[in-house]
């Protein structure tokens, strides 16, 4: 039997989990659904759960002179409607899942799930942002690349919630966001390609192609140095390792990458 | 008010106030419920089954707990209810795991073992179809002399189609009840006289002690023709054997693995030109009728009697073959053959036009059939045809000429013309099907159609009860309907091959007219009326010769579409539709049809990619099966003519498969246009155009 803890405040839930092994479920979009058992048996919950989605603590938006901080339990809807937020950011949120989803799934969730073909993730990567997390015993503060360390897998211990994501605040000349599905809506990404042009020069995440998003600085670096297309393209391509599956081709998911990068390097000169 | 006009659909009330009880809503007293213990290869032998000691209330129904035949009785009875020791298929059904408590039906199962002596399974069409063994049926005609004519150049093409998915909102559901010496099955179903044939046969009774009663059924698309008599023969063994009431209700994926769905195909067309027009036509096609043969050599006839489509071709040689792999069985679909060979059709002469530097709308003109013509097989067409008059109609609603001589680059546009036969192929109707409908007038003056055609979200209540109370001359709440129920309704036949409104809405207004002089007569009336075939229908079986419908219905459409030079993604943006379906008896249920046709069609053309991997199908969730969304919908623009046609009720013919089969070869083409490549396959994905960009 599946044990059920739905704790006052995050001093409690961090109290439990730092006293048994617990599965923290937020919004619950994806956990629900991998649960998935015959309709009408018991959830095939893969061990004791923790709900955290209404501690108040973790549903904040604040900003300081460099910083946004988005706590866990922010929803997509909450998010995507709070104009504090800068667009390119928005505008991610905004394409993910449907409305109704979005409602009830929230920023920590898409995460810490680290699914290769979440949709913040490439975000996060061109961001530079920081994940905070927080145990009984304290609190730590990783850079999203460190935090995800592969497919369904992060540097959080069983005994830390992920507080907040820290959005650095950039000054954004250009950006160019494009998320590929097998349809327009409600679909998961087949490849999502976010490009940032900042003080400093462009960065460039990909996500969906391979385990992680792909980012490499010193590809940019090249970019921004205005070296030649096709090294930075042959670059990027040995960076991918996409393969076929019931959703793409690793073949297509190069080609547009490449497209998108050549449309990018493109409209910069 | 003309017949023509629209009215409030009789089921929405109740479907919009989430009143109707589908079969998964019912309650039963002592319900039990049952789970599908299913084979995890794709072919081979049960070597042993170690079922553990029975906790109670665990139950196992199994092939020795059929009454009679362990047999699913359709055209053939190749198929067994549960597996004996053969495995066919992934998925293949061994038994069911029957409970009070869904938790300690799953635990049960998980600690059954089964030993296969696992065989090498056959699960690719091309290379099966190089295997005679693997042949189950082929049917070839001929017309004129194709070996002997004389042409400018030949042109062949091969085009390749995948599975699509029926995808209906409600998944499969049955429950199996014995009441006294009576054996029940309620389900979510097409053909209640199908089931009721299957249970004949697996139970040894007759329909005294047998019945079958339809539920409301949420969607089905020929997902529920065949494919519930299966389920009707396991839950009726199970409820025969514990005598109490069982319910088999599948979840999403496994109704999206195991259940039927559209054929594979792929289709060889060598066309034969002379002076710019096609003189013969060589057609060649074979379908993936998986591990049982099921329906698939009718759906297999359906695709070649009208592979000529709307055209007159003098010489022509057809062959069609269904071949067994040890995939899913595949069957029922609206369009039923027509959407793979149609698709193969019109894209191919959409490519002969763009060869031989022509407008593809006016090239197709030059091949429109007349009435009075003959068809492919030889039969003669007998109702006046439009098709000119209908290509007018879609050149003007949409302004063709202008938008084509004007498109700009990645938009293109793309037109097919298809016919769609209504009823059953030949005399399928007369011999097979010989349906009876009954009118009764109660005592009290209502009128109560008896019919065993259902209502599955396409609106047959709302058409018939239309027809019964027009020609009575009486409001439509003096009409009533009940769920068909076999102990109460004769067998007018399946709901299937769009053939409600136009053949047994035809029998219906003959029983109204006899009715309607005797409404005034006091206590009960009863009218009984039993199809005839009307004298121009000739038809050989043996030979397929001779008429294959009875009336065609006939669409003429555009689309056009946008394509995103990065991704490949396309948007489709418009469809415009041109119509002769006769005499629509509802204009707001013929745009329901056509709305629907032309988004399953879409997704048939651009995004619904299903694929088979060593016998299991690799989508099967919504996740990576996708149907188009509302924000994938186009602006659908529909018209349409009147041409009555003598043997339907108020002049009506067939609709409900009409609307999807010309859809995808329109799709593909105009994202040729968009693009300047060709293509020989659906979906066109993204991936597909890329590809063909080299």
């Amino acid at each position: 039997m599946v044990e059920h803890y739905r704790p006052k405040n995050l001093t409690e839930a961090l109290e439990w989990m730092a006293e048994r092994k617990l599965i923290p479920v937020a919004g619950g979009t994806d956990l629900m659904i991998r649960a998935r058992n015959w309709q009408g048996a018991s959830r095939a919950m893969k061990g004791d759960v923790v709900y955290i989605q209404h501690l108040e603590e973790l549903k904040f938006i604040t900003e300081t002179e460099t910083d946004y901080h988005i706590g866990a339990g922010v929803t997509q809807a909450q998010f995507y409607d709070c104009k504090l937020l800068p667009d390119y950011a928005r505008e991610v949120v905004g394409q993910m899942a449907t409305p109704a989803i979005r409602n009830a799934a929230t920023i920590g969730g898409n995460i810490v799930n680290a699914a290769s073909v979440a949709d913040l993730l490439p975000l996060l990567y061109a961001a530079d942002a920081q994940i905070v997390l927080k145990s009984r015993d304290g609190q730590r503060v990783l850079p999203i690349q460190s935090f995800e360390i592969g497919k369904y897998m992060t540097a959080r211990r069983e005994d830390e919630l992920m507080f907040e994501v820290i959005l650095p605040k950039l000054k954004i000349k250009k950006y160019l966001y494009k998320k590929m599905g097998q349809r327009r809506s409600s679909i998961l990404s087949k490849v999502s390609f976010l490009a940032i042009e900042v003080e400093g020069g462009t960065r460039i995440a990909i996500g969906a192609v391979n385990d992680t998003v792909v980012r490499s600085k010193e590809l940019e670096k090249r970019i921004n140095e205005g070296g030649g297309v096709k090294s930075v393209l042959d670059g990027y391509k040995a960076l991918l390792n996409g393969s076929d599956d019931k959703r793409s081709t690793k073949r297509y998911r190069e080609r547009v990458v490449i497209n998108l990068l050549m449309k990018w390097m493109e409209e910069k000169r | 008010m003309k017949i023509t006009d629209a009215v409030h659909r009789v089921d929405s009330a109740g479907k919009l106030r989430g009143e109707t009880k589908y079969i998964e809503d019912m309650h039963f007293d002592n319900l039990l419920y049952a789970k599908t213990l299913r084979s995890k290869v794709a072919k081979g032998r049960i070597i042993r089954i170690e079922y553990p000691e029975l906790p109670k209330m665990i139950f196992i129904v199994s092939a020795e707990d059929i009454p009679v035949n362990n047999e699913v009785a359709m055209i053939e009875r190749e198929m067994p209810i549960f597996a004996n020791e053969q495995i066919c298929y992934l998925g293949e059904p061994i038994a069911l795991i029957v409970g009070e408590d869904k938790d300690a039906v799953l635990s049960y199962m998980s600690k059954i073992k089964i030993e296969y002596a696992e065989e090498e399974a056959e699960c690719d069409l091309l290379l099966a179809a190089k295997k005679p063994d693997q042949l189950i049926t082929e049917r070839a005609y001929e017309k004129g002399n194709l070996s002997e004519i004389e042409f400018d150049e030949k042109f062949t093409e091969t085009f390749e189609t995948t599975y699509q998915e029926q995808l209906y909102m409600e998944k499969q559901g049955v429950v199996g009840t014995v009441e006294e010496d009576v054996v029940t099955v309620y389900g979510s179903l097409q053909c209640p006289y199908y089931v009721l044939n299957a249970l004949k046969h697996a139970m040894g009774m007759d329909e005294k002690n047998l019945r079958v009663i339809q539920t409301p059924t949420g969607g089905a698309f020929g997902g529920k023709e065949e494919y519930p008599s299966l389920l009707a023969c396991q839950v009726a063994a199970a409820a025969y054997k514990l005598k109490r009431p069982v319910r088999l209700v599948f979840d999403r994926r496994e109704d999206i693995a195991f259940t039927t769905k559209r054929h594979p195909s792929k289709t060889v067309i060598t066309s034969y030109i002379k002076n710019k027009k096609v003189i013969g036509m060589d057609f060649d096609m074979m379908l993936d009728a998986g591990s049982y043969l099921g329906l698939s050599d009718v759906v297999m006839q359906r695709a070649i009697f009208t592979m000529t489509g709307a055209y007159q071709f003098e010489n022509l040689k057809i062959r069609g073959r269904t071949i067994r792999t040890n995939n899913v069985f595949t069957g029922a679909f609206r369009g039923f053959g027509a959407p793979q060979s149609m698709y193969g059709l019109e894209l191919h002469m959409s490519h002969l036009a763009k060869r031989l530097g022509e407008d593809p709308l006016s090239f197709r003109r030059k091949h429109y059939v007349r009435q009075g013509d003959l068809t492919a097989t030889n039969g003669r067409f007998n109702e006046e045809i439009y098709l000119d008059r209908l290509t007018d109609l879609l050149e003007n609603m949409s302004g063709y000429h202008e938008k084509v001589s004007k498109k700009s680059s990645l938009t293109g546009y793309g037109v097919s013309v298809v016919p769609h036969g209504g009823g059953f192929t030949g005399d399928g109707e007369a011999v097979h099907i010989k349906a009876v409908v009954k009118l009764k007038k109660e005592v009290d003056g209502m009128v109560t159609i008896l019919v065993s055609n259902v209502e599955m979200g396409q609106g047959a209540i709302t058409t018939l009860t239309k027809i019964v109370a027009t020609v009575l001359e009486i409001d439509m709440d003096g009409v009533q309907y009940q769920n068909p129920d076999t102990f109460f309704v004769p067998d007018s036949g399946p709901t299937v091959a769009s053939r409600t409104t136009m053949v047994v809405g035809a029998l219906l207004a003959k029983a109204a007219a006899k009715l309607k002089d005797r409404m005034n007569e006091p206590g009960e009336v009863m009218i009984t009326e039993h199809f005839k075939q009307p004298d121009y229908v000739k038809w050989n079986a043996e030979t397929n010769q001779g008429n294959a419908y009875m009336a065609y219905s006939w669409s003429v459409l555009l689309v056009r579409v946008e394509v995103d030079p990065i991704s490949y993604e396309v948007k489709c943006t418009d469809i415009w539709g041109a119509y002769d379906v006769g005499v629509p008896i509802d204009e707001k249920l013929l745009i329901g049809q056509i709305q629907g046709g032309m988004v399953q069609g879409l997704g048939y053309a651009i995004m619904e990619n299903m694929t088979s991997k060593d016998g299991g199908i690799e989508q099967i969730a919504f996740s990576s099966y996708p149907i188009p969304t509302t924000m994938d919908v186009p602006k659908m623009h529909a018209d349409w003519i009147l041409n009555p046609y003598s043997d339907g009720p108020f002049g009506a013919k067939s609709v409900g498969e009409l609307t999807l089969v010309g859809v995808a070869p329109a799709v593909a083409s105009a994202i040729e246009d968009a693009m300047n490549i060709v293509t020989f396959e659906i979906p066109v994905t993204p991936e597909v155009i890329e590809r063909s960009l080299e």
